[in-house]
C-alpha cells in the first residue's frame, strides 16, 4: 500500500451508501471497504515512518503474513457465524484442543494422523456447540462461553499444561515450507478466503445465511431449516480452528493448549466487525473480514516492532474492537 | 400520540402529519382528530398524510392526491368522495375494485379434517384448485394460528390434513413448503421479508433450492425470473438490487406475493396481505389474487376486511374462538351475515339470560 493509492481512494470515502450495496462482492466494494483500506494505510504510513528499515523488509512483510494466518482463518469463520445471526467465542479454544489433539497424534510419527486428529475434534466441538445452542436451546454466546473454558480445560488435562515440541518432519513442514515464494499457511488462507466468497456469494446456502441472519423468522417461514443450518455453520467453525491449529502447531513444532491460542477469539471478531459484519446478523463480507484482518496483523507486528509492552497490547486490542463496534453503530444509525 | 404531544407544546405554525393514525386505536385516533381542530382554529396550517380515506375527507379543507412520486390533483375537500380520490389515486375508474371474477374451480386439493392446534380447535374445510376460501373473523379469532398450523409451524394436537389426497404431516414450514404450501404471514416486516436484502433476494428466498444446479445458484435463470415477476406485479423499484426496507408497504408486499408466484405452490395461505396498503396496491393485490386461482391454486385468504373478504372470495368461512362458527356463498352474503357469525358466541350467551 503506497501513499499514492490512499490519496486516490480518501475522496470515495466519505460518499454517502449507495442502494444494493453489500450484496455481492463486485457491489460491495463501496465506501466501508475504502475506508478499510485507507485505514490500513494509515496504519502502515504511521508504522512505516516510525521504523522504516524493519517494517518494510520482505521477511517482516511474510512475517504479517503469517501471523495473520490464524487471524484469518478464525475470522473468516466468525463472519459466517455472525452473519448467520451467531456468536462463538469458543474458537481459540477449539484451535488450543485441535493443537493439542495434532500434537498426540503426530507422536505416532505420521502427519496424516495428526491433520485428521485436528479436524476430527474441531468439527466434534463444533458440533457439541451447535447442538446446545439447537437442541439445547441455550444462547450462542453462553453456550460459546462455557465451552471457552471447558475445551481449554481439556487441551490442558491432554497435554498435562505443557507445550510439547513437534517433531515430525511432514507435518513441521506445513509450516515452514512456500508455495511459489509465499509461505504456505498463507495460501491456506487465500484458499480458504476465496472458497468463503464462493459459498456465501454463488451458493444457495450462503444465501440463505444472509437471510437468516437478517430475519431468522422469515428465514424459517421461506422454509430454511435453522437447526440444521446453525449445527453446520458451528461445525465449518470448528473444521476452521482446525486448520488454524495445524498451521498454528505446526509452525511453533509445539502443541499449544493455550499460548498461541489464547484471545484469538476477540481477534477474530475484531477482524469481522472491522470488516463490517453487523452483530445483529446478516450483512457481512469476505473481504471487508481480510481487509480487518490485515489491519490487526499491522498493528500487532507495529506494535511488536516499536517495542511497545505487552500489556498495553492486550489494552490496544480491547480499544480496537470497542472502536470498531462504536464506529458500526455510527453507521448503521446514519443509514436508518 | 407522544410524539404528537410533544409537538402540541411547541408554538406550532405548521403541522405535519405523516401516518398519524396507523398506530393509534380508535379512541387515541379521535382525540387526535380532536386535538387536530384545535390547532387548526389557533391558526396553524396542517400537512395529514394518511391512506385512511375516510379521515382525510373527514379533516382536510383541501387534498392532494400523489401518485408514483407525482402530484396529480389538489382540490377542495368539501367536493370529493371517497370514489374520486380512489380514481386520482389509482389514475383510472375503477368500477368495480375487485375485478372480474374469473374462477373455475378444479380438483379438491387440501383436505382438513377435525384439526386442532394450539389456538385451534376442531377445523374441517375442503379446498379446490382455483377457488379463493376467505376466513373472515375478528380479530383473535385463531385464523393466523390456523395458517400457521396448516404450514407447519405450529404443532397440530388433532385431526389430519390431506394435500392432493395423501395425508401429510409437517414438523417444519420447510415440509410444507417441499409438498406445495405457500404462506405470506400478516406482518411482512418482522416475518416475511429480510428488508436489509435486495428485492431480488427476497422473491427469489423459496426458489433458491430449484434454481441451484450443484448449490449454486444460476444466476442468470435467477434474473430472468425477478425480472419477469417485478414487471408482470409492477412492483415500483429503482432496480432489483434494492434493499427492500426502502420499498413502499404495498411494493413490499407485492414482492412477498412475487416470492410465492415464483414457487407456484397448490396451496397459497395469504394472511391480511392489504393491510398497510393504498387502493392503488390493493386492487392490483386483489387482481393477482385472481391470478393466482386461475393458476390452478387454492387460495387461502384471511381477511379482517369484510367489503374485501366479500368482494374476493368464492366461499367465506368464519371463524370465533379457534372455530368455525359458519360458511357463507361469497354471492349473497352481507358484512351483517359475517358479523353475526364472527360474533356468534356473544350471541348466544346474551340470549340465554
Amino acid at each position: 500500500m503506497t501513499s499514492k493509492e490512499i490519496s486516490q481512494t480518501a475522496p470515495g470515502a466519505p460518499t454517502p451508501d449507495k442502494s444494493g450495496r453489500r450484496t455481492g462482492w463486485v457491489r460491495s466494494i463501496d465506501p466501508q471497504l475504502l475506508g478499510l483500506a485507507v485505514a490500513l494505510g494509515i496504519l502502515v504510513l504511521i508504522i512505516g515512518v516510525q521504523v522504516p528499515g524493519k517494517f518494510f523488509r520482505i521477511s517482516n512483510l511474510l512475517n504479517i503474513g503469517q501471523a495473520v494466518t490464524l487471524i484469518g482463518l478464525t475470522g473468516l469463520a466468525s463472519t459466517v457465524v455472525i452473519i448467520s445471526g451467531g456468536l462463538d467465542i469458543s474458537i481459540g479454544s477449539i484451535v488450543g484442543l485441535c493443537s493439542a489433539a495434532a500434537l498426540a497424534m503426530v507422536t505416532l510419527d505420521n502427519a496424516a494422523f495428526g491433520i485428521v486428529a485436528a479436524v476430527g475434534i474441531g468439527l466434534t466441538a463444533g458440533m457439541v456447540n451447535g447442538l446446545l445452542i439447537t437442541v439445547g436451546r441455550i444462547n450462542p454466546v453462553i453456550t460459546t462461553l462455557g465451552t471457552l473454558s471447558a475445551y481449554r480445560g481439556i487441551a490442558w488435562i491432554m497435554t498435562g499444561g505443557y507445550a510439547v515440541g513437534v517433531s515430525n518432519k511432514a507435518f513441521n513442514s506445513i509450516g515452514s515450507s512456500e508455495i511459489l515464494g509465499i509461505p504456505t499457511p498463507l495460501v491456506i488462507l487465500i484458499v480458504v478466503a476465496v472458497l468463503f466468497q464462493i459459498f456465501l456469494a454463488y451458493t444457495d446456502v450462503g444465501r440463505n445465511i444472509f437471510a437468516m441472519g437478517g430475519n431468522p423468522t422469515a428465514a424459517r417461514l421461506a422454509g430454511i431449516g435453522l437447526n440444521r443450518y446453525k449445527l453446520g455453520i458451528y461445525m465449518l467453525s470448528g473444521l476452521c480452528a482446525a486448520l488454524a491449529a495445524i498451521v498454528l502447531t505446526a509452525r511453533t513444532n509445539s502443541g499449544q493448549p493455550a499460548s498461541g491460542s489464547a484471545g484469538l477469539e476477540l481477534e477474530a471478531i475484531t477482524a469481522a466487525v472491522l470488516g463490517g459484519t453487523a452483530m445483529s446478523g446478516g450483512v457481512g463480507s469476505v473481504l471487508g473480514t481480510m481487509l480487518g484482518v490485515l489491519i490487526i496483523g499491522t498493528l500487532n507486528n507495529g506494535m511488536i516492532l516499536l517495542n511497545v509492552p505487552s500489556f498495553y497490547q492486550f489494552v490496544a486490542r480491547g480499544v480496537l474492537l470497542i472502536v470498531a463496534m462504536l464506529i458500526q453503530n455510527w453507521r448503521t444509525r446514519g443509514t436508518q | 400520540m407522544v410524539e404528537i404531544a410533544r409537538s402540541i407544546k411547541a408554538e406550532v405554525i405548521l403541522l405535519a402529519l405523516d401516518e398519524p393514525t396507523s398506530s393509534l386505536s380508535d379512541e387515541d385516533a379521535n382525540r387526535l382528530f380532536h386535538i387536530v381542530g384545535q390547532f387548526r382554529s389557533r391558526g396553524a396550517a396542517i400537512i395529514y398524510v394518511s391512506h385512511r380515506l375516510r379521515e382525510v375527507l373527514a379533516l382536510a379543507d383541501r387534498i392532494a392526491v400523489l401518485r408514483d412520486g407525482q402530484l396529480v390533483t389538489v382540490q377542495p375537500a368539501a367536493g370529493m368522495n371517497e370514489g374520486d380520490l380512489v380514481r386520482y389515486m389509482v389514475g383510472r375508474n375503477i368500477t368495480n375494485l375487485y375485478g372480474e371474477k374469473t374462477r373455475r374451480l378444479g380438483e379438491c386439493v387440501l383436505q382438513v379434517e377435525n384439526l386442532s392446534a394450539a389456538g385451534v380447535h376442531n377445523i374441517s374445510f375442503d379446498l379446490h384448485r382455483g377457488e379463493v376460501l376467505g376466513f373472515a373473523g375478528l380479530v383473535g379469532a385463531g385464523r393466523t394460528d390456523l395458517a400457521k398450523a396448516l404450514f407447519g409451524d405450529r404443532r397440530t394436537t388433532g385431526g389430519r390434513v390431506l394435500l392432493k389426497g395423501r395425508e401429510v404431516k409437517w414438523h417444519e414450514p420447510e415440509d410444507a413448503i417441499d409438498q406445495g404450501i405457500g404462506f405470506a404471514p400478516e406482518d411482512r416486516k418482522r416475518e416475511a421479508l429480510v428488508l436489509d436484502r435486495s428485492v431480488k433476494d427476497n422473491i427469489s428466498l423459496v426458489i433458491l433450492r430449484q434454481i441451484s444446479r450443484f448449490r449454486f445458484v444460476r444466476r442468470v435463470q435467477e434474473a430472468r425470473v425477478v425480472n419477469h415477476l417485478v414487471d408482470r406485479l409492477r412492483i415500483k423499484t429503482p432496480s432489483t438490487q434494492q434493499n427492500v426496507r426502502k420499498l413502499s408497504g404495498g411494493n413490499q408486499q407485492k414482492v412477498v406475493l412475487a416470492r410465492w408466484l415464483a414457487r407456484d405452490p397448490d396451496v397459497l395461505i395469504l394472511d391480511e396481505p392489504t393491510r398497510g396498503v393504498d387502493v392503488g396496491a390493493k386492487s392490483e393485490i386483489y387482481r393477482l389474487i385472481d391470478e393466482m386461482a386461475a393458476q390452478g391454486m387454492g387460495v387461502i385468504f384471511i381477511s379482517s376486511e369484510m367489503p374485501e373478504i366479500l368482494g374476493v372470495s368464492d366461499r367465506i368461512l368464519v371463524m370465533q374462538g379457534g372455530q368455525i362458527t359458519g360458511e357463507l356463498a361469497a354471492d349473497g352474503a352481507t358484512e351483517e351475515a359475517i358479523l353475526r357469525l364472527a360474533m356468534a358466541k356473544h350471541l348466544v350467551e346474551e340470549q340465554v339470560p
